[in-house]
């Protein structure tokens, strides 16, 4: 194709593009709406329940220099971390320059996409004419990517299935036909696969058009003046709220399940000023299983608990987090190298959250939570339906949240991830598996002034006549969530299989007739439980949040 | 148009609609020929609404010296099943569950509403966890028996039912929807075991897959039940004592009018009657304007809302919240699967206070000022600049104020609030501020609108915007400036207007049902029956003895197999005999491209479920006469107001007096009772004839 280069439309400057009061509040709210809009279309139309019941998936808009400028409301707290990433790697593989419209780039690469396999992020460009406007990105949990079932028992990536490195999924509209039969030849339920890439395609292809006529009908220099200054004010707005938190250096330090042994993660939260830097020495050192984390996943984990604490009301963009530093010395569990196996990595990224919330706890007692009982625990089941199609469903249940300084830490709710569960009815539907109870864990959250959500108990039964392939991906089994300021702590996860205690990392053949009981762990309290209101006590007796 | 009707007599009698708001009660009486006779506004009487609206009857009825057994019918709307349940002030009620998910009401779809406010509280459930109770039953997800009903533990819970002064009970069992044998039995034990209360169950309320979405309907149903139930006894009874014999009606959530019996049984679908009849008014005035495209808007003191009407009908949706927290935000609220008119609420209204957020901008709403202590420009102690006092320096409203002078507005204090809290720290002039304030506020309508419009695979271009009410004519010409729409029309006598609306809404029902099969594999003989099943079911709960006046519309809902949501395909019926199966995959195909912009070649169609609707004949419409007495036209009056940074000189009319199908030209204040009307520059306007402000923008 001989067609002229594109151009990367430059920025005008906020004066010089003639922005009337209320423009900038115009495009930011307009921008916010089109992500909106691109991840509903993509749930409606989505095959795998990961994407349209539980909504593991976001959608952010990126600026010709690949500055993230807007994501949709609903977005995941991994996602918002890691599509900024990805868009730097997408244009160091391919200089904007290089792009036409209706290209279309993928990858599912760890250490450059969301931090395992099962993530497949998309982008696509935006032109108004020739002049390239920026990219509209998506990423989201595909229903399989083929290689062992997913599950935290893998040696090296290579085992967890197929590694789509940044290619064209389209180019100039037209899909790649060699692409689309590498991903189909590799995967255990293509349709859904391929019906769920295609979209994700049209989504950010939709969201792309729905930008450029914005920038269009507003003339394209000060719509780019105006995302100038969405990542202008954000950053300000940033370093104005690190400014009110006090300068230091804060450690925390606290231990994960793991796999062979407890993993130790040690981190240091420094707060200079307007800048805030957060360093993982003292980690345990990379694991054989796949529990390791890829610095992306790591820095998601990292800047989403600072932005809740210091600006939640900010919509996210690359200003708000360009004052946040995340580093993790390279080989640690933190930082893997490639082929480290990753496919689990959230069952150690998740407790990030946590480390950051810990450390500042003495610093803004007021502005974080206790330990909340991650991470949620998730299972997979690999097996045949009634009809003799084969299904592969995720299972993903929620955890009690640790207190506040002022509230209860609520039961069952999604945290740090924030996906929806796919209703029992669904699952039964599509499966051959007897979800027998799904409950509330009395007792389970830890007690204090303020009292630890409670967990969730959910019992799972092999309806069918044949094994069913189960993997299960838990955490916080060695211990309880940790309470604060004499708040206690919470109950840890237990998981059995026909009563007799499993490991939280498990890869097994779930028996006929068999049943599976899980106990998310609940969150940890926060004051000292003599403080706590009598009335608060005599409900959470009389509900049978607590037993005595 | 309806000079035929009105010639007819015996079709007559007099209508009366009314509409119970939050703050006021309208009232609107038509005479047999169509034409508004009186009309009414009292404030309402929260504590006891039938009692205020039985006396608002009587007054209208005496003032207009009519005969109280001249009332041939009797519609009405409210808003105080949904005020139920934000306020949570219904009875004690208790849910029972399949043994094992008594928590599935309390988990809902365990996501955080705010993905970075740590803050965040779940929804509080309508029945606390003591009062549900689990029963020993297990159906397969086939609908088929794994484990039967214990009988022996349901008469127990009649027991302890009663103890703990349950009033209303929901039953929700794991695949109810699929087969509501044990729901039923449940339902019998209770009542044998002497329990009185409604007893509501879910597959009879909600046949739907979704255990969580299906409890809550229920529950909601449940909740609402005693008081709806015992309202409506109030209310036939205050009226049958005033000597209206007439049968009544309510207005569902979806538009239609429902028998007093249905609502009683179905409290569920009164939820969203509140904000019916605005809409209804505006469908009208679509169909009589022969406008194929409107987005009905209405605008009050602290949100405003929307709507979006084809051809005529409002659309709907079968599943929303109410009782979202106070930002209004999605997944706060109680979820409702019913059907509904496809509202969307925005935390805008001329109470929504203006602020400067941490990032500089200015930020507007969703929080209000309320009536008390309200904008600051009424001079009862606000001091927050809101949405009416950036509109008061503008220029646009009237500083002797609303409502014909009786209540001033300081204008003084209005400026300082918005300089104070906007313009200094911005270093802007007051009017600058006071336009920033206006231009976010008409974006923030002006941006749900258009998602609301795109997500159905609409252009917002190709609407009109028809205004009902309130704050709405003074933003609704700047909110199609934004949409890129050019028609606007401002109704005639707002808040009445609106009353008449459920004056013009025809009877309606809905069945459904649900039967998942490969597109391949539908049987026609069996979809032929399901329908026949359904027509059945339409007429009884019509309460008519024949179809000959009804409408039957047939849908079904429909996905490609291995998708979780389903569209809905309209089906011509009969299907042509030969080519059923092509003729539905097509209409099948033409609906996804409209909503998603591409179809899955791929992808196998399968049909989820067959509905069907009956709509009974809609009644003569209101004849508005155009009440203007145009004699002098524009006193000469003029107000300085400002348009895009520009202060001028703009003419103040008065709408009485405006000359119907004289064009004038923008910039223009109308003026009435209770609002403004703003053109702005450019635009274009005229009176209609039959009573409405129509503006055109940018045509001159």
């Amino acid at each position: 194709m001989m067609d002229a280069p594109a151009r990367t439309a430059v920025p005008a400057s906020a004066g010089d593009a003639d922005l009337r009061p209320g423009d900038i509040e115009i495009v930011w709210r307009r921008l916010i709406s089109f992500m909106d809009e691109a991840m509903t279309t993509m749930i409606r139309t989505a095959y795998s329940t990961t994407i349209r019941e539980s909504r593991d998936l976001t959608v952010v808009l990126f600026d010709p220099r690949g500055r993230a400028i807007a994501e949709c409301t609903s977005a995941n707290a991994s996602f918002i971390g890691t599509l900024p990433r990805s868009m730097q790697a997408f244009l160091k593989a391919h200089p904007a320059a290089e792009w036409r419209a209706g290209d279309c780039v993928i990858t599912n690469d760890p250490w450059i996409g969301a931090g395992h396999l099962q993530d497949i992020t998309m982008a696509s460009p935006v032109f108004l004419g020739s002049d390239l406007f920026g990219f509209a990105l998506i990423a989201a949990h595909g229903p399989d990517i083929g290689g062992g079932l997913y599950s935290a028992l893998s040696r090296e990536v290579f085992e967890e299935g197929l590694r789509i490195p940044i290619c064209h999924y389209a180019r100039a509209g037209v899909r790649d036909p060699l692409v689309h039969d590498f991903i189909v030849s590799n995967v255990r339920v293509p349709e859904k696969v391929i019906g769920d890439l295609e979209g994700m395609a049209a989504c950010v292809e939709k969201a792309g058009r729905q930008v450029r006529d914005l920038a269009q009908s507003m003339t394209p220099a000060r719509y780019l003046a105006c995302a100038d200054e969405i990542v202008r004010r954000s950053e300000a707005a940033m370093r104005a709220a690190i400014r009110e938190t006090p300068n230091g250096v804060y450690r925390s330090e606290l231990t994960t399940s793991g796999l062979e042994e407890p993993l130790r993660i040690a981190c240091t939260v420094t707060v200079a000023d307007d800048a805030i830097g957060v360093d993982y020495s003292g980690t345990t050192g990379a694991q054989r299983f796949g529990i390791n984390v890829p610095l992306c996943y790591t820095y998601a984990h990292t800047v989403y608990p600072l932005k809740c604490i210091l600006a939640p009301e900010i919509p996210n963009n690359h200003g708000a987090l360009t004052p946040l530093a995340v580093s993790a010395p390279e080989g640690c569990v933190l930082n893997p190298v490639f082929p480290a196996p990753v496919s689990a990595r959230h069952l150690t990224g998740q407790f990030l959250s946590a480390a950051v919330f810990l450390a500042l706890a003495e610093c803004i007692p007021d502005r974080i939570m206790a330990e909340s009982g991650v991470t949620r625990p998730q299972l997979v089941f690999s097996g045949k339906t009634r009809e003799g199609e084969r299904f592969v469903e995720h299972i993903f249940m929620v955890s009690g949240l640790g207190a506040r300084s002022v509230a209860d830490g609520p039961n069952a709710l999604c945290f740090p991830a924030n996906t929806t569960c796919t209703p029992i009815e669904i699952i039964e539907a599509l499966t051959t598996l007897r979800i027998e109870c799904k409950e509330l864990v009395p007792d389970s959250g830890g007690t204090g002034q303020w009292r630890g959500g409670c967990g969730q108990r959910m019992a799972v039964r092999n309806a069918s006549g044949e094994p069913i392939q189960l993997s299960v991906l838990a955490e916080m089994t060695h211990r309880g969530a940790r309470g604060l300021f004499g708040g206690s702590e919470g109950r840890p996860a237990v998981i059995t299989l026909d009563g007799k205690t499993i490991p939280d990392k498990a890869l097994i053949d779930f028996p006929p007739q068999s049943v599976l009981v899980v106990e998310s762990a609940g969150g940890g309290g926060f004051g000292a439980a003599g403080r706590r209101d009598a009335a608060a006590a005599d409900c959470d007796l009389r509900e049978g949040y607590v037993s005595s | 148009m309806t000079a035929a009707a009105a010639e007819t007599p015996g079709r007559g009698g007099y209508r009366l609609g009314f509409d119970v708001g939050g703050t006021f009660t309208d009232f609107v009486l038509l005479d047999s020929g169509g034409r508004v006779k009186g009309t009414a506004k009292v404030p309402t009487n929260p504590a006891d609404i039938a009692l205020g609206a039985a006396a608002g009857i009587r007054t209208l009825l005496d003032r207009e010296k009519i005969e109280p057994g001249a009332i041939a019918s009797l519609i009405h709307a409210t808003t105080q099943t949904s005020n139920t349940l934000i306020e949570r002030s219904g009875p004690c009620i208790a849910l029972i569950t399949t043994e094992g998910f008594r928590d599935i009401l309390e988990f809902g779809r365990e996501a955080r509403y705010d993905l970075y406010d740590l803050t965040v509280r779940p929804v509080v459930s309508l029945v606390p966890r003591r009062l549900r109770f689990e029963v020993e039953e297990r159906l397969n997800a086939d609908g088929s028996i794994e484990t039967p009903l214990d009988i022996g533990r349901v008469p127990k819970l009649a027991g302890e039912l009663a103890d703990a002064g349950v009033e209303a009970v929901a039953v929700c069992l794991l695949h109810g929807y699929r087969n509501g044998v044990h729901e039923t039995r449940v339902r019998e034990i209770l009542r044998e075991a002497g329990f009185t209360g409604p007893i509501v169950l879910s597959h009879e309320t909600c046949p739907e897959i979704r255990e969580y979405e299906r409890a809550s309907t229920t529950v909601a149903n449940t909740y609402l039940s005693p008081r709806v139930a015992g309202y409506i006894r109030r209310l036939d009874g205050l009226l049958k004592q005033g000597g209206i014999g007439a049968p009544w009606h309510l207005i569902s959530s979806h538009g239609g009018r429902l028998r007093v019996e249905a609502a009683v049984r179905r409290p569920v679908e009164l939820l969203e009657c509140g904000a019916a009849a605005g809409v209804l008014a505006a469908a009208g005035i679509a169909r009589r304007v022969g406008w194929p495209k409107v987005l009905a808007f209405d605008m009050g003191g602290t949100t405003a809302k929307a709507a979006i009407i084809l051809d005529g009908k409002p659309i709907l949706t079968r599943s929303y919240e109410v009782a979202r927290n106070a930002r209004l935000k999605k997944g706060s609220g109680i979820p409702i699967q019913a059907a509904a008119i496809d509202l969307i609420e925005i935390g805008a209204g001329g109470g929504s206070i203006a602020r400067i957020d941490r990032l500089g901008l200015v930020e507007v709403g969703p929080d209000s000022a309320g009536s008390d202590p309200g904008p600051a420009c009424y001079g009862r102690g606000g001091r927050a600049p809101t949405v009416s006092d950036a509109c008061l320096v503008l220029g646009y409203l009237n500083p002797d104020g609303l409502v014909g002078g009786e209540y001033p507005l300081n204008a003084q204090a209005a400026a300082e609030a918005i300089s104070v809290a906007i313009a200094r720290p911005q270093s802007v002039d007051v009017d600058t501020a006071a336009e920033a304030i206006f231009r976010v506020v008409v974006e923030t309508m002006a941006n749900a609108a258009r998602i609301h419009i795109l997500e159905r695979g609409l252009d917002p271009r190709e609407f009109a915007i028809v205004v009902c009410g309130g704050a709405g004519p003074m933003h609704a010409a700047a909110l199609a400036g934004h949409l890129g729409v050019k028609d606007v029309l401002i109704m005639p006598r707002a808040g009445v207007g609106a009353a008449v609306g459920l004056l013009e809404a025809p009877a309606i029902a809905r069945a459904s049902r649900s039967r998942l099969e490969a597109l391949d594999d539908v049987q026609w003989e069996e979809v032929c029956d399901l329908v026949e099943d359904m027509r059945a079911e339409l007429l009884t709960d019509l309460g008519t003895g024949g179809a000959h006046d009804l409408a039957f519309s047939l849908s079904c809902d429909m996905r490609y197999r291995g998708q979780g949501h389903e569209i809905d395909v309209p089906v011509p019926w009969p299907l042509p005999a030969d080519g059923r199966h092509a003729a539905l995959n097509g209409a099948f195909s033409e609906a996804y491209r409209t909503l998603y912009g591409r179809t899955n070649p791929g992808g196998r169609p399968e049909v989820v479920s067959w509905r069907l609707e009956a709509t009974g004949p809609r009644p003569d419409p209101a004849v508005h006469t155009a009440e203007s007495s145009p004699s002098a036209g524009s006193a000469g009056a003029v107000r300085r107001a400002r348009f895009a940074g520009c202060p001028m000189d703009v003419p103040v009319l008065q709408r009485s007096r405006l000359e119907p199908e004289i064009r004038l030209e923008g910039p223009a204040l109308v003026e009435e009772r209770e609002t403004t009307t703003v053109v702005p520059p450019g635009a274009e306007f005229r009176a209609d004839g039959i009573g409405n402000l129509r503006i055109r923008i940018g045509s001159a």
